[in-house]
């Protein structure tokens, strides 16, 4: 019910598509920020710049102030070494933090536009999307966006310069010494590159096994008395601890790969230290260099590796950071919901008419077939028939939940579809057959944290659905928390709840699907006729399996099979002695005679 | 160290406890790794020194080779350390999840009232992730990061201790100011992570309940909500950002200081000549090898207080022990009457069954009916020992519950509850539950609860996977999993509470004569509201606000107008029939 699904494991790892189209659909959620953007961007060239000169000055302090011992010199490098630094640090701190708030504001904006986008998408991308799912697109794949525009571009481009620039200055130094550190990169790269191919699947397996330890907390949490009396508390621990076990694996061998590339940087570092200083160190001997470019050299090679690294770590975060885009940007695609253009305070008049509606949720599978049905205002029908047959369906195109592939449903007189969605709902009160509770006090859940219904409207609802007292009687009243799936609560005082919530709204047209199955018969005859005076003048849709439910009202229309089998009053159905009659006796005509004889 | 003593970290302590050779090993290593960085810049001092005062070719040469010798060796450290400390912290973290787990699954309700579910995987996911890092890499982090300085000191005060104390001034420095600023962000960082549960809840509400945000059109109200929790998170991610940013210009100017006056201090005392060229350029590599460890210092306090929040966290889902006391006794209970003496109980102490008294004799169907909350469910979760009475006990052929085995007690039960349960599994797997038993048998339990027919339509039969990630089963199909699972061992007493009531009237009844047909002479206790289930019992009690109101055969509860004749009064549409009579 609540708290349904938790993040589903990682799906498609690399978009389909191309970047830049997917860079050009999402820049109006940044472009508010331009200004900042441009600003950022010139400031870490600025303070890349000027990082490499740190080392200049200090080849410079060795080579120049120190070997001829000129203290002044020294001193005027340490100021320019000082001021260079003050411009990398100021330079630093006003790109992180500019580029930080537009991450978070553009994320943000998008966030808020695929959340309201989600809610108005209709029924069907529901049945096919969990809510787990869901989700993840509006969190974990903007967030994922947010690190491509606030950490992939600056450290790509931060390491790009890094690495152009160190070039630059070693090849102005020595090209000759630089043509052999040169010689050593392209190896590594390849490394890096075959590292992050390899290792990319074990992360993934990672993240699923995570997933299903998570998966495996959730439900036996929600399942454990079960467990308990099906003595499964072993089984399940072992279930953990297997789990445990393959993410331990799992991560042992991201590791084995992540150490071995580490060590290859560590190698590679030596390797070009060991080669400036044997190589680099006889031309010095000869006098062909002096001790500063070797030093220079020595601090430049121990910074060559890690532009490298992060450039290849970055390029596959962007390439999941595009797939987050393409899944995100499939959801803005998809068509809300149609609105009609029917809008404003709709008053419900003569009646509800479905004329020849046949109804599939997917393809040619007809749920509804040639349904014909007149509900007049202020009348009070019940659905009845076998599960499955295709009665909460109907309701849900009265709701327009979801519209028919053929016939129409007119009310008073228009058609459904040209009415604006929420006007047409706003008319009505709906208990679902499922109970949906939310995270927060029975008096929240009752008027769905709407602050401006008052809480003497919420009470007169408890107090028609009996349920008031029953609230009373909790540890804290209204403000009792409702816990996780409303499991401190019997089911049939949720069921009780989820009725209150509907009449809370007052409605003109009350829907109620299977509203007290679970409720004792007693209760739900004192509800029946608090309902009678309430619903006087009110048109009410009433689903039950129980025959008893339906007293009120003035006709039944039984659905079979995905068509109306008959309808009429309770006296004209038994004398018909159709489905209804059949439903009637097994209920309670032979009961009858077993216990008065 | 903070651990142990305090009380906090009880669970890395513990850890530890059970691991020492891996500590030993790791304290070895650790120290190793750090003399071998220190003697690093020394050799590169002997080489350029060497290089000053024009040593041979040959010289050179095997001082290079000695250099990348310790090289290789700082590289194998490098590599080895961190693997190992990885490794143990998942080890770690593996231990403790298993170990928590397993606890959890012998509590009653008095932990899920308490903790979401959701919220027990997050602490058992994120703040479990946050102690296992501290448990080894914080912990041996320091201690690595504490030698290093400590062996580079040693090698600085013996070159110069001039030089030495202006190297160490901004490093203690930089010690010092994470301490005080570190934990600044851990503030920031919890009010975030607040902020993402806030809105991934918000996310949950909106889309698990998407009927109703629709029917009662609140998706307004919804954006409305949810664009306020995100203002509030940008804001404070900025902040932290700008903290953040602070921090890390700070420490871009402790280093660059420390650089400069290494610089500037050991460049005089060069040109002064009390210092040779390679002594200056050790001094200038030690340095950049003393700066990282001021992280190290410091954040063995910094996120050794996260850390010991996160402990909290995860330790708090299993500081109250909410078992069920298993027995002293432990004895073998023997299927028989059961009976229950003046039982109370209450949860968070609103008392919701009272004085209760029952007998249940083997071989008899009872029922169980009752107003809305009436306790009916509760009622059959202190019989099942799901939890303990306040006053008054259960009791087997007139031994106290309590006194037997557990285990063996609860084998003696079928248990269908009134929201059928299944597990992201096969539909097989639910059915059997851990259980054995042979496809013929399982096909006669599916006949049993009339869910062959459906099965055979499933693509992949028994096979089929349910839950989370397979398909999803209607209402009713997933009512009659759960009777199957119950019905699977033909257990000595069947409890269904309500478990029917997802079945059309023609079902229900078909299954019920099948079930009395197929376990004759077991005990049956049956919550229903249905006046058919019930007069098919033998006998009923009648809860109303958790005490008995009535009980009696059903031909003798109907013949007295009671609670009971009033429940089920309309079911019997006496008027109707008489309508049709006439
Ligand atoms: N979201 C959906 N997607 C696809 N098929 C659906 C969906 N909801 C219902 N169905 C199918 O449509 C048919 C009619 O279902 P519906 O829920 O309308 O029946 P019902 O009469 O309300 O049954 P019950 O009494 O069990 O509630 C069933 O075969 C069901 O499996
Ligand atoms: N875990 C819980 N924590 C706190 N209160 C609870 C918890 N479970 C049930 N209650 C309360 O105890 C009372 C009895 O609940 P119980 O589920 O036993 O009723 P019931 O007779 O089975 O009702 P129903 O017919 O609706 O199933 C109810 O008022 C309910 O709110
Ligand atoms: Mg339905
Ligand atoms: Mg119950």
């Amino acid at each position: 019910m609540f708290h349904g699904e938790f993040m589903p494991p990682e799906e498609e790892e690399r978009a389909q598509g191309r970047a830049i189209d997917y860079l050009r659909r999402l820049w109006p959620f940044f472009s508010p920020y331009l200004g900042r953007i441009v600003a950022a961007g010139l400031l870490l060239l600025v303070s890349s710049g000027l990082s490499l000169l740190g080392p200049v000055l200090l080849k410079r302090a060795i080579d120049v102030n120190l070997a001829r011992g000129d203290l002044r010199g020294l001193a005027v490098t340490s100021l320019l070494y000082l001021a260079v630094q003050a411009g990398i640090f100021a330079a630093t701190y006003f790109q992180l933090v500019w580029l930080a708030q537009v991450g978070e504001r553009g994320a943000a904006n998008l966030k808020r536009r695929l959340f309201e986008h989600i809610l108005k998408l209709p029924m069907s991308f529901f049945d096919q999307n969990p809510s787990g799912r869901l989700i993840s697109r509006v969190e974990s794949d903007t967030e994922a966006l947010k690190m491509l525009f606030t950490r992939t571009s600056v450290v790509l481009l931060q390491s790009g310069l890094m690495l152009v620039g160190m070039s630059v200055i070693m090849g102005i130094t020595s090209w000759r010494l630089y043509l052999l550190v040169a010689m050593l990169l392209p190896p590594f790269v390849l490394a890096f590159y075959l590292f992050q191919k390899k290792v990319r699947p074990v992360y993934l397996e990672v993240r699923r096994r995570v997933a299903d330890i998570n998966n495996l907390v959730v439900e036996a949490l929600r399942g454990l008395p079960v467990i308990q009396v099906f003595n499964q508390e072993g089984n399940f621990a072992a279930r953990m601890d297997r789990l445990n076990r393959q993410k331990f694996t799992g991560e042992l061998k991201a590791s084995y790969l992540w150490y071995a590339v580490w060590f290859l940087v560590d190698f590679g570092e030596l390797l070009g230290i060991g080669l400036v200083l044997a190589v680099g160190g006889s031309w010095a001997l000869k006098g062909a260099l002096t001790v500063g470019t070797l030093v220079l050299f020595i601090s430049y090679i121990s910074q060559l590796f890690a532009p490298l690294r992060a450039i290849s770590d970055q390029i596959n975060i962007m390439q999941r950071a595009f797939a987050s885009a393409e899944r995100a940007l499939k959801i803005l695609d998809q068509q809300p919901e149609p609105a009609g253009r029917i809008t404003g305070p709709l008053g419900f008049n003569r009646a509800i008419e479905f004329e020849r509606v046949w109804f599939a949720y997917e393809g040619e599978e007809y749920v509804l077939r040639d349904i014909n049905l007149r509900i007049g205002r202020g009348e009070k029908v019940a659905l009845v028939g076998e599960t499955g047959g295709g009665k909460s369906s109907l309701i849900g195109l009265i709701l327009k939940f979801y519209r028919p592939q053929q016939g129409k449903i007119l009310f008073d007189g228009i058609d459904l579809q040209e009415i604006d969605n929420d006007s047409l709902r706003r008319l009505t009160g709906f208990v679902p057959q499922e109970v949906v509770l939310f995270p927060g006090t029975v008096l929240d859940n009752l008027r769905l944290f709407d602050q401006a219904v008052a809480p003497e409207q919420v009470i007169r609802a408890a107090e028609r659905v009996r349920i008031d007292e029953s609230i009373r009687r909790f540890a804290q009243g209204y403000d009792t928390p409702v816990t996780e799936a409303g499991a401190n609560l019997s089911l049939g005082e949720r069921q009780l709840l989820a009725f209150a919530r509907a009449l809370v709204r007052d409605p003109q047209i009350l829907i109620l699907d299977e509203a007290t199955s679970a409720v004792d018969p007693h209760t739900e005859q004192l509800i029946q006729e608090g309902l009678r005076e309430l619903l006087a003048g009110r048109t009410a849709i009433i689903i039950a399996h129980r025959l008893a439910t339906i007293q009120l009202v003035d006709r039944i229309v039984v659905v079979h099979k995905g068509r109306i089998a008959e309808q009429g009053t309770h006296e004209e159905l038994l004398r018909k002695d159709g489905i209804y009659a059949r439903f009637f006796r097994l209920q309670f005509v032979e009961q009858e005679a077993r216990t008065d004889g | 160290m903070a651990k142990g003593r305090t009380g906090g970290l009880k669970l890395v302590y513990d850890f530890w406890r059970r691991h020492i050779p891996l500590a030993v090993l790791l304290v070895v290593l650790t120290a190793f790794a750090s003399a071998v960085a220190v003697a690093f810049p020394y050799l590169l001092r002997l080489i350029i020194d060497g290089i000053k005062s024009e040593i041979t070719g040959r010289k050179l040469l095997s001082y290079v080779l000695i250099l990348s010798g310790f090289g290789l060796a700082r590289a194998v450290a490098d590599v080895l350390l961190p693997f190992i400390r990885g490794r143990t912290n998942e080890r770690f973290q593996w231990e403790v999840r298993s170990g928590v787990f397993s606890r959890l699954l012998y509590f009653d309700y008095r932990f899920t009232n308490r903790f979401p579910s959701g919220d027990a995987m997050e602490r058992l996911d994120h703040d479990l992730q946050e102690l296992s890092w501290f448990a080894c890499s914080g912990i041996f982090r320091f201690v690595a990061g504490a030698l290093l300085a400590l062996f580079t000191l040693v090698m600085l005060l013996r070159m110069n201790w001039l030089l030495t104390l202006v190297t160490v001034v901004p490093v203690s420095l930089g010690v010092f100011g994470w301490l005080r600023l570190g934990p600044k962000i851990y503030g920031l960082f919890m009010r975030w992570r607040e902020q993402i549960a806030e809105i991934n809840n918000q996310l949950q509400s909106a889309f698990a309940g998407i009927r109703l945000v629709k029917a009662f059109v609140t998706a307004d109200g919804m954006s409305r909500r949810f664009t306020e929790t995100l203002n509030r998170r940008v804001g404070l991610a900025v902040r932290e950002t700008r903290f953040e940013a602070r921090l890390q210009v700070l420490y871009m100017a402790i280093a660059e200081l420390a650089l400069l006056l290494v610089l500037w201090v050991g460049g005089g005392l060069v040109i002064a000549r009390r210092l040779t060229l390679g002594e200056f350029v050790a001094f200038n590599v030690y340095q950049l090898m003393l700066l990282p460890t001021m992280f190290d210092i410091g954040n063995l306090f910094v996120t050794g207080r996260r850390a010991r929040g996160a402990e909290e966290r995860i330790r708090e889902l299993v500081s109250e022990d909410f078992s069920i006391r298993r027995g002293a006794a432990e004895l073998n209970p023997v299927p028989g009457e059961i009976r229950l003496e003046r039982v109370t109980f209450s949860y968070e102490q609103v008392p919701v069954v009272r004085n209760v008294s029952m007998v249940i004799p083997p071989g008899r169907k009872i029922g169980i009916a009752g107003t809305v909350g009436s306790g009916k469910s509760t009622l059959l979760r202190l019989i099942l020992r799901l939890m303990e009475p306040d006053a008054g006990m259960v009791k087997l052929n007139s031994t106290d519950i309590r006194e037997l085995n557990l285990t063996a007690y609860r084998q003696l039960f079928g248990y269908a509850p009134q929201e059928p349960v299944l597990f992201s599994d096969t539909l097989r797997n639910n059915i059997l539950f851990g259980r054995q038993a042979d496809e013929a048998r399982l096909w006669e339990l599916l006949q049993l609860v009339q869910l062959d027919g459906d099965v055979r339509e499933f693509a992949q039969g028994l096979d089929e996977p349910l839950g989370e990630r397979g398909t999803g089963l209607s209402g009713g199909q997933k009512a009659r999993v759960a009777l199957a699972r119950a019905l699977l061992t033909q257990p000595e007493i069947v409890i269904l509470d309500d478990a029917t009531s997802g079945l059309d009237a023609d079902t229900e009844q078909e299954f019920f004569a099948r079930l009395f047909t197929a376990l004759p002479d077991r005990t049956f206790i049956i919550v229903s509201h249905r006046l058919k289930v019930l007069s098919a019992c033998d006998y009923i009690y009648v809860l109303d606000r958790g005490e008995i109101s009535e009980q009696g055969t059903p031909a003798e509860l109907l013949s007295r107008s009671g609670l009971y004749y009033r429940l089920y009064e309309r079911q019997l549409l006496r008027e109707e029939l008489e309508k049709l009579d006439s």
